[in-house]
């Protein structure tokens, strides 16, 4: 397996070429420009694990490569790290729109470096190892009704990818986003989580190939009811999506819920003829980050469990309703 | 420069590599400040016209962002520090009399710190 380092400073390619070898990196491969690096992924003379790219750089930026990259079927999941002096939400935003994984900032912190290196290369060994996985994940982005159940089968509590709805990511992209945010200013974010009500029923009641029609369906409709905000949105499993929000940012879910419906109505989802099933999405209460646990992690279980509260409160109410009504009555 | 896809292979004594790779890389990057120095001199009298300003600052803008990048992994920190806020000084420049005067102030704080680690390298 070998590494693709591209930055245009021969230093940092210098620098990068002890560090990694120190850490027992042998095959390494560097480039100087987005239009080298492009070139070497196109040719397939080497099998990368893992890229690391600079942002800025003359001709095409480590942004633009990274979006290029991802492209080539061959690399649409294979990390890719950012390893950049630009520290600022824009680029951190931009880098993780076009597809990275992760993001680092210079000056280089070894330590860091070998831990986020260390995790790239667990998660490229378990793509390698669960292909079925991989083949799965692709028959239900290309919506290939003809494959068997168990080509396409995921559990309940995968969080599948979505693909090509704006503004969102996968679910190790979006706790290593935040990671990163909570090195900048740490509690400048808040989350709110997004859940489909009565969700195992929908997912027995459907084929694995309706029932993520159905999640990006409801994963397009939370892009475009929060167009405006610039959120950045994941699948995180469960019939759950957590979007990450401005931390001054104050939305009213009561009218999130609503907007959402009318979206999904549009989108022909409800009683429409894709999937004649009633999905309704339930908005969880914001929260923010905490000065006492900035986790990612937490802040995303904290978000998701505001929506599990929420949802159990509605359907306790709408078993109680008909009897309330049939004693008005 | 030539393009380098090339591989480099593992060494025994990785410590000592290392530390060889560091002082080698901090050699070259500080000797680099003799033309560099001069590159930046010019630039600063360039900021000064309206007519180049824009230019002189990308490229500026440029040489510090590679500076931030690497100057404090190479224990240069106060020159990566002042780098990095030349940088944030360019990125949000609004032509006016005060910001130019603090830019001019910074570029001659960085030209200060490059003379001494040139000096200091000799």
């Amino acid at each position: 397996m070998t590494l693709l380092v591209v930055d245009d400073d021969r230093n940092i390619l210098d620098l990068m070429a002890a560090i990694l070898a120190s850490q027992g990196h042998e095959d390494v491969v560097y480039a100087q420009s987005g239009e080298e690096a492009l070139a070497l992924v196109n040719q397939g003379q080497y099998k990368f694990s893992t890229f690391f790219l600079d942002i800025q750089m003359p001709g095409m930026d480590g942004v633009e490569l990274c979006g290029r990259i991802r492209a080539s079927a061959e690399h649409r999941r294979t990390p890719i790290i950012m390893l950049t002096s630009m520290r600022d939400k824009a680029h951190v935003d931009a880098a993780f729109l076009r597809g990275a994984t992760d993001y680092l900032t210079k000056p280089i912190d070894t330590t860091e470096l070998a831990a986020r290196l260390h995790v790239a290369q667990l998660l490229f060994d378990e793509q390698q190892t669960s292909l079925s996985a991989i083949r799965r994940e692709e028959n239900l982005r290309l919506g290939m009704s003809y494959k068997s159940y168990s080509e396409t089968h995921f559990d309940l509590n995968d969080a599948v990818s979505i693909y090509d709805v704006p503004r969102v990511i996968g679910s190790l992209e979006m706790e290593n986003y935040l990671h990163r945010l909570s090195r900048g200013k740490r509690f400048m974010c808040g989350a709110i989580c997004f859940q489909i009500q009565k969700r195992e029923r929908l997912f027995s009641m459907t084929s694995p190939l309706e029932f993520y029609e159905i999640l990006t369906d409801v994963a397009e409709a939370i892009f475009e009811t929060l167009r405006s905000y610039n959120v950045m949105i994941s699948y995180v499993g469960n019939g759950q999506y957590v979007a990450i929000l401005p931390r001054t940012l104050q939305l009213n879910e009561e009218e999130l819920e609503l907007n959402l419906s009318l979206k999904l109505r549009e989108f022909g989802l409800i009683d429409g003829d894709t999937v004649p099933v009633d999905a309704t999405v339930i908005v969880g209460e914001s929260v923010r980050m905490s000065m006492f646990d900035a986790s990612p992690h937490a802040l995303i279980a904290r978000a998701t469990a505001k929506a599990e509260v929420k949802c159990a409160e509605r359907s306790s109410m709408s078993r109680l309703l008909p009897k309330s009504m049939s004693a008005r009555g | 420069m030539a393009p380098m896809p090339n591989r480099k292979k593992h060494c025994p004594d990785l410590e000592y590599q290392i530390a060889r790779t560091l002082q080698r890389t901090k050699q070259r990057f500080v000797d680099d400040f003799s033309y560099k120095i001069p590159e930046i001199e010019a630039l600063q009298i360039l900021i000064q016209n309206e007519a180049e300003r824009s230019n002189a600052l990308r490229r500026l803008a440029f040489i510090t962002h590679q500076f931030g990048g690497i100057a404090a992994t190479l224990s240069l920190q106060d020159i990566g520090d002042c780098a990095a806020e030349i940088e944030q000084l360019i990125a949000g420049f609004n032509q006016t009399p005060m910001q130019l005067c603090s830019l001019s102030e910074r570029i001659e704080t960085l030209l200060d710190l490059m003379e001494d680690a040139l000096v200091e390298a000799l």
